[in-house]
């Protein structure tokens, strides 16, 4: 077809000419392109027709070779390519281990995220059951949903089977006479959630429906791993008795192994959820259980949540002081489980599949650099009779071999790597079945490595193959290059710049958020602070004095511990879950909580502020006479004080807040709340002794190691009262490395990989540059010869590698800014994205500089004889 | 040739324009020529693809005339039929004929 094009075009403007003349031109014109337009569809259908005759003819060519001797020729090529291999180790070796790693990390996470997302939980139709989460006027969105409601809901709904709540808390649980105590994670559940999972035990029973009320002596199940762990697996440990937070309980059965996928990262023991009616839970303020739903029948979850919305909406009119601000949220159980981890998996996924590329893009160039060094040798095998096909199958044959065996090596690494990951993952991974190379994940494998083979191997075929219509024939190994193979060279190596840039970036900023994160102060001094969650049994009949007056027993145990300096008693700590937000008025103003101002109210014993190292400073701190029945008083943090009292000296002003007046005392400095990474927030400071509440975390500055500290706090504890438990010991500065953990992580791995894009980037810059010197020997011997200055020669090889990689930066600083974007909006960044990429980009450039400066050095000494005697 | 051997519509037309053009025919021609005998819009490229296949099929041939000799002029590819296009044609025609045989102008009638 391709010459019929020109008698096309011919006869397309005589007629032109003739429409115009007659009919005018206006109307030739659109004679004209009508007729291109009719004229499109048949030459394309006759193109398609054609090629796809040819390729048939080529199929029934390669038929008519015998079976035999294309086996033949597979096993002569890969002995061949055996041989070539052999012949450059070096390149042999980089090839494997750079696609075996990038096969690897792709693989690792692939499994990762198949087990959690694409396996179902080991549940009875995983997809019926749902979870429920609040949302809360200027709070936000919280996992969490209060009893009386979720009681309510369960009452009136008909699309919902059932609700189940539960609360998981870290415990300690001591078998026979185990010294100390293991820590463990325990399961609180109402009778309904292991219904509603459908759980059947593994060994003995679940707990009876009456063991679940209030007042009950409730059993204990354990869970499968922990069973496992702590009684090698043996079935008389039901019956025994275990001791869970001071109360002894007997073993009723032992759970399934399913039952380890719930909550996320699994339970070590489960029991009943129970609390006296007066606990806070009771009461319709608190929002602070998980809870699980089964739809029933065959309800949709578009008709329960609008069902349960229905149900909210009376509850918001019925109880308009609590419910007001709140509506309820139902998700599929496993979506809820793996929302919070997704952003980091897909960070993750695109981090490592982007190595994967730049793996790819190295090694195609590092073979197209290759074939030219072997146009030669496959010349004479076209002059010799091989078939371009022949060749080109040779080529692959290599392509393949290389990559199998380096497929192969990153498959047997995925494994250890995939279990790393989920050993070290900042948080628990919502795993539905276990990390495994299943097939789904080998097919993953498989296909990344075909994929990776395809695009390292196609840019060295083509060019072969071009190489054997003649055009090198004539030409040495050590010719130029020809401008299709410059261009190819300069693509790929744009390519690994931009994706390099984008690694880079990503890992610096990763990184460099994670720094400033560490070197955030987080207002209060965390070294020496061990803290200690202390729980008190009930005491019957106990007053606010009575229990006030056991806390402080309890400090002044602390205190008395050798080698502890100070020690102080708090409802809530910085760095630990539970905090008491809430609105208050300004006296004396029309301010109208909860819309007013908030602030955060920590209830502290006089010494907290020596413990924790925080600066009084205006007026005066907390003092021990500031007692139920004297004056309230506070002190308030400095954002507080600015906020609610700008340009004012706060001290002696009042706030109205728990039905009480409050007058400030003093002024100390503002704290982080729960991560180095929050705003500084209002703080409010109230002694202990003005708001009782039972539950308290115990603060203890020592420069002893805590291990022997806690151990004689123990003791000593135990003498004031039998049932007091110790839970959570940990220090401060433990606190602060986990809240940071997750950035942490993320800046491990991020930077990890982008330290292996820049390696891999710059020993590929490396080998190209050098190719390209070693192409123009001869150019530059010619120079030389005729009087060029050495520097000069360095001088133009670094400006040709500075000007190829400022062209192949450009696409990677665009998407550098978009994925700087997205990155903030995913994750934590606090780091300044434009600087770290300017930083990101000088490095590069230095880093290519220094990767081209050895070429360019052994360029220029170049000895003009040499270079032009060689042929 | 063959028995089976049919040709599609247009390219019945085609070679019926190359049969009344004689030795005028090429692609302006032969476009105009089934234009104004069936009355609807023909594409250049499809006259073109036609003749393609056809000649795949040996049933048309070309010769390249030379450039005319007036400014401008150019070459162009003239297409006559070939033996066998020739028999092809006949068989064509032939074989439509005997399938109306018998059929009123209008295509009714049938068998009665």
């Amino acid at each position: 077809m391709g010459d019929d094009r020109k008698f096309l075009a011919d006869d397309l403007d005589e007629e032109f000419q003739v429409t115009a003349a007659s009919a005018g031109v206006r109307a030739a014109r659109r004679w004209y392109w009508k007729q291109i337009w009719l004229s499109a569809p048949p030459l394309v259908a006759r193109r398609a027709a054609t090629f796809g005759a040819s390729l048939m003819t080529l199929l029934a060519a390669r038929q008519r070779e015998p079976r035999t001797l294309m086996l033949a020729n597979v096993t002569a090529d890969l002995r061949y390519a055996w041989r070539t291999s052999r012949r450059a180790p070096v390149l042999t070796i980089s090839v494997v281990l750079a696609i075996a790693l990038g096969i690897a990390a792709s693989t690792a996470i692939f499994s990762v995220m198949e087990g959690v997302f694409l396996r179902p939980l080991p549940f009875q139709r995983p997809e019926r059951l749902v979870r429920f989460s609040t949302s809360v006027t200027n709070v936000g969105q919280v996992p969490e949903v209060n009893y009386l409601d979720a009681r309510d809901w369960q009452a009136a709904s008909t699309r919902l089977e059932a609700i189940g709540l539960y609360d998981v808390e870290p415990g300690d649980v001591r078998v026979g006479n185990d010294v100390p105590a293991l820590a463990a994670t325990v399961m609180l559940t109402t009778a309904d959630v292991i219904p509603i999972l459908g759980i059947q035990p593994h060994l003995g029973r679940v707990l009876s429906r009456d063991e679940y009320v209030y007042g009950a002596t409730p059993g204990v199940m354990l869970g499968y791993k922990f069973w496992k762990a702590r009684f090698g697996g043996d079935a008389t440990a039901v019956g025994r008795m275990l001791q869970l937070g001071g109360a002894r309980h007997r073993i009723v059965g032992v759970l399934p192994p399913e039952a380890d996928r719930f909550p996320a990262g699994g339970a070590d023991v489960w029991t009943a959820l129970t609390f006296s009616p007066s606990s806070f839970l009771n009461q319709r303020g608190s929002i602070a259980l998980s809870a699980v739903g089964r739809l029933s029948g065959d309800a949709t979850l578009a008709a329960a949540k609008e069902e349960i919305a229905t149900i909210a909406a009376r509850l918001a009119a019925a109880y308009p002081d609590t419910n007001r601000n709140r509506t309820v949220r139902i998700d599929p159980l496993q979506d809820a489980m793996v929302g919070p981890i997704k952003p980091m998996m897909v960070l993750l996924a695109l981090a490592v599949a982007m190595l994967l590329a730049l793996a790819s893009a190295n090694i195609a160039n590092l073979l197209l650099a290759q074939a030219h060094a072997r146009s030669l040798e496959f010349g004479v095998r076209a002059a010799l009779g091989a078939s371009s096909g022949r060749v080109a199958r040779q080529l692959w044959t290599e392509a393949f071999a290389l990559f199998a065996l380096a497929g192969g090596l990153g498959v047997a690494l995925a494994h250890p790597l995939a279990q790393w990951l989920v050993s070290r993952y900042p948080e628990t991974l919502p795993l539905a079945a276990d990390v495994t190379l299943d097939r789904r994940v080998l097919a993953m494998a498989a296909s990344c490595t075909l994929a990776a083979a395809l695009l390292a191997g196609w840019p060295r075929t083509r060019r072969l193959r071009g190489s054997l219509l003649g055009t090198d024939l004539h030409g040495d190994a050590r010719g130029g290059l020809t401008r299709g193979h410059a261009r190819m060279t300069n693509l790929f190596v744009a390519a690994q710049v931009s994706i390099s840039i984008v690694l880079l970036f990503g890992g610096v900023l990763l990184s460099r958020t994670f720094v400033n994160l560490t070197s955030t102060a987080p207002g209060f001094i965390p070294e020496g602070v061990i803290a200690v969650r202390a729980s008190v049994p009930p005491i019957p009949h106990a007053g606010a004095a009575q229990i006030a007056a056991f806390q402080d027993r309890l400090r002044d145990a602390a205190r008395s511990v050798p080698g502890v300096s100070s020690a102080a008693h708090a409802m809530f700590i910085p760095f630990a879950p539970g905090t008491w937000g809430d609105g208050y008025r300004r006296a004396g103003t029309a301010d109208s909580p909860p819309q007013g101002p908030m602030a955060h109210f920590f209830m502290v014993s006089p010494d907290y502020f020596e413990v924790m190292g925080m600066p009084i400073i205006i007026g005066r701190g907390l003092s021990p006479s500031d007692r139920e029945g004297s004056a309230p008083v506070i002190v308030v943090g400095e954002t507080f004080a600015r906020k609610a009292f700008p340009g004012a000296d706060p001290v002696g002003r009042r706030i109205e807040w728990n039905d009480g007046t409050w007058e400030i005392v003093g002024v100390t400095a503002d704290v982080r709340h729960a991560a180095l990474s929050d705003p500084l927030d209002a703080d409010v400071y109230v002694p202990r002794a003005q708001v009782v509440r039972g539950n308290t975390w115990l603060l203890l500055k020592t420069s002893r190691p805590s291990a022997a500290v806690l151990m004689e706090l123990q003791q000593r504890v135990k003498s004031i009262h039998p049932d007091v438990a110790l839970t959570d010991a940990e220090t401060m500065e433990a606190r602060l490395a986990e809240s940071a953990a997750p950035a942490r992580f993320r800046a491990i791995v991020t930077g990890a990989l982008a330290t292996l894009a820049l390696l891999l980037a710059i020993v590929g810059l490396h080998g190209i540059v050098s190719f390209a010197v070693a192409q123009r020997t001869r150019e530059i011997g010619v120079r030389l010869a005729l009087g060029q200055h050495p520097a000069a020669v360095v001088r133009v090889v670094l400006l040709d590698t500075a000007r190829t990689v400022a062209i192949g930066m450009v696409p990677g600083v665009l998407v550098s800014v978009y994925a700087g974007k997205w990155l903030s909006s995913v994750v934590l960044v606090n780091a300044d994205p434009t600087a770290v990429l300017s930083g990101v980009v000088i490095l590069f450039f230095a880093a290519a500089l220094a990767a081209a400066s050895g070429p360019a050095w052994r360029a220029s000494r170049v000895d003009p004889l040499v270079a032009l005697r060689t042929p | 040739m063959a028995k089976g051997d049919f040709v599609g519509e247009f390219e019945l037309y085609v070679m019926l324009a190359l049969a009344h053009l004689g030795d005028d025919a090429y692609g302006v021609t032969i476009r105009r020529e089934i234009e104004s005998r069936t009355d609807r819009t023909v594409a250049i490229g499809a006259v073109y693809a036609t003749l393609a296949r056809l000649e795949e099929k040996g049933l048309v041939r070309f010769r390249l005339s030379d450039p005319e000799p007036v400014q401008g002029g150019r070459a162009k590819k003239h297409f006559t039929l070939t033996q066998s296009g020739m028999r092809m044609l006949r068989h064509s025609t032939s074989m439509l004929g005997r399938m109306m045989a018998g059929l009123s102008p209008d295509l009714k009638g049938g068998r009665s």
